[in-house]
């Protein structure tokens, strides 16, 4: 998902750049609007810091293929909208400049990728859900589901930032690989998070916040706002894996346009729009395109199946088990969290 | 994992923020140079060894990085060279090629940059270019607790081989998940208990005080 420096062209790179910077300052004003002020730096770090070194433990996720945690619903799971998005700034910053890990002139499109879709609208879909689910059950199912739909839409917008730096008659199959081979790393990224918050929900569940300290608007009409957005970020995604199947039948205009006889047709193509197309002779073949399309739509399907049924069993083993720690720590001033550590380690190793 | 560790920033006497931004700035001029424009990329790909020659660091630091970086390169050069317009004159695999040389020469770039200053310095140059304080804040911290919580990652996978856990597929799998989520807690807790020993010696709680002279210890 770190996109490398060169592979964008320069005007994609260049707004990209000015997309993720106006985004970055946007966090940053609604950052001191948490009631209980922005988290603490030190943990912002700290978080910072696991997703950094959570991104080097390799899953496996096909054959020959491995992945691992990209963080951003996770971040903004325990942080909020606008410190997720930060937090996955200085990640993408600290692996751009010192380990060239993701290009320095990338960074905007990663942000844009990882930050602002990963933790921004991740969170939209994690806060729809978890208001309508109760207890720790809607803490799981929604940031989970909000894992596999972040991860879709950055390999959309990934797709739509490597078409645009080529050419646009490539952007259904670059989508269409990109879609299939991102289904994988995203069922993986909504198991992983959904274990982490397992775990967190089974020894600190303190630790992670309600919606309405984390600076997301509150009250009715902002809940049906976020709701929206969030539905309209999974009908996004679920356009991308249908839409490709679609593509070839005529759509409405071009259907009624052959009917009155206004548009001839030539060879399956729109004559109208012969005379105006770029590379009218070019045309992308490849060996498979159907099956592609096929697998593609198929891989959505299955993916958010099984997305649900782990989500629903893991909500459902956290709620029968009950937690391990609490009892024992004593509940006095700072001892209590040094003692919950060492018993909540042992019970977790 | 890669570590910028092993080898000591040089502490050249250009200021950071110089470099920095003159990295920024020939990053961006590589991006913008046409693919197949040879001749301009040699020209960049010059001013950089010379660059590096100056700040006296080893091409070999930065073909290690590269290395590791080219096969997904090569691939995303491929993928953008489906339709590229560059494709009719340079061909699939040279539009694929084209990018990776731009891709040497612009990694070239942040890796001279990154060794020869260190994190300390470029962080010291980002506050003092006006990054917001919070974000400089948070790398910092980052930047802190990175290794720390690298060696605590390596020593739980290790406690886990050791006591020969050797499971496979979706046990691994979960086995993994819950190794990070430990680590998780363990990370948030270490955070509450520096953030409470932090205000304890009269922290104020919001940006971190600049770093300290360029000897600072890292954890």
């Amino acid at each position: 998902m770190h996109l490398p420096d060169a592979v964008l062209s320069g005007p994609v790179t260049l707004a990209a750049g000015a997309f993720a910077l106006g985004g970055l300052g946007y966090a940053l004003r609604r950052w001191n609007s948490a009631p209980g002020g922005p988290p603490s730096p030190v943990v912002m770090g700290m978080t910072a810091a696991f997703v950094f070194a959570a991104q080097m433990v390799n899953f496996p996720v096909l054959p020959g293929v491995s992945g691992h945690l990209l963080g951003g619903v996770l971040a903004a799971v325990m942080l909020g909208p606008w410190g997720g998005a930060f937090v996955l700034a200085a990640v993408l910053m600290v692996q751009a400049l010192l380990f060239a890990d993701g290009g320095v002139t990338a960074l905007g499109a990663n942000y844009l990728n990882m930050g602002m879709i990963g933790a921004g609208v991740g969170y939209l879909v994690y806060a729809s859900l978890r208001r309508r689910i109760a207890g720790p059950r809607g803490v799981i199912v929604g940031a989970m589901a909000a894992a596999w739909v972040s991860v879709l839409l950055s390999a959309g917008a990934c797709a739509l930032e490597l078409t645009a730096s080529g050419n646009w008659q490539s952007f259904l199959p670059v989508l269409g690989w990109m879609l299939l081979v991102h289904a994988a790393i995203g069922v993986g990224e909504a198991l992983i998070t959904g274990v982490v918050l397992q775990t967190v929900l089974r020894v600190r569940p303190d630790l992670i916040p309600e919606l309405d300290s984390t600076g997301l608007a509150s009250g009715n009409h902002a809940a049906i706002r976020q709701t929206g957005l969030a539905g309209l970020a999974v009908a996004l995604s679920v356009a991308m894996f249908l839409g490709p199947l679609a593509w070839d039948w005529p759509d409405g205009l071009e259907w009624v346009g052959s009917r009155v006889g206004v548009i001839e047709e030539t060879d399956g193509e729109q004559a109208l729009s012969q005379p105006v197309a770029p590379m009218p002779d070019y045309q992308l073949r490849l060996p498979g395109i159907d099956s592609l399309k096929m697998a593609t739509a198929a891989a959505g399907a299955v993916g958010t199946l099984v997305v649900f049924a782990a989500a629903s069993v893991m909500a459902r083993s956290l709620e029968r088990r009950p937690r391990l720690v609490v009892a024992a720590a004593p509940a006095v001033g700072n001892g209590s969290g040094a003692s919950t550590i060492e018993a909540g380690a042992h019970a977790i190793d | 994992m890669p570590s910028t560790d092993s080898i000591a920033p040089l502490r050249p006497r250009i200021d950071a923020r110089i470099a920095l931004l003159t990295t920024l700035v020939f990053a961006v001029s590589v991006a913008l140079i046409p693919l197949g424009q040879w001749r301009a990329l040699g020209v960049a790909a010059l001013a950089l060894a010379a660059a590096g020659g100056y700040l006296g660091v080893a091409p070999e630091v930065w073909m290690r990085r590269w290395l590791g970086l080219s096969l997904l390169v090569g691939m995303l050069g491929l993928l953008v060279g489906l339709g590229h317009p560059a494709r009719a004159e340079l061909g699939w695999a040279g539009v694929a090629a084209a990018i990776a040389a731009k891709n040497a020469v612009m990694v070239g770039a942040v890796v001279l940059l990154s060794t020869a200053y260190g994190i300390d310095a470029l962080l010291d140059a980002l506050r003092r270019l006006g990054l917001p304080a919070p974000l400089v804040s948070t790398l910092a911290f980052m930047e802190r607790y990175l290794h720390v919580l690298a060696d605590e990652r390596d020593r739980m996978l290790l406690a886990r081989r050791a006591r020969s856990v050797r499971s496979g597929g979706w046990r691994g799998w979960l086995d993994r998940g819950r190794l990070l989520g430990a680590l998780f807690v363990r990370a948030l807790e270490r955070g509450e208990r520096i953030e409470a020993a932090m205000v304890a010696r009269g922290w104020d709680g919001q940006d971190l005080p600049p770093p300290s002279a360029p000897g600072r210890r890292r954890s």
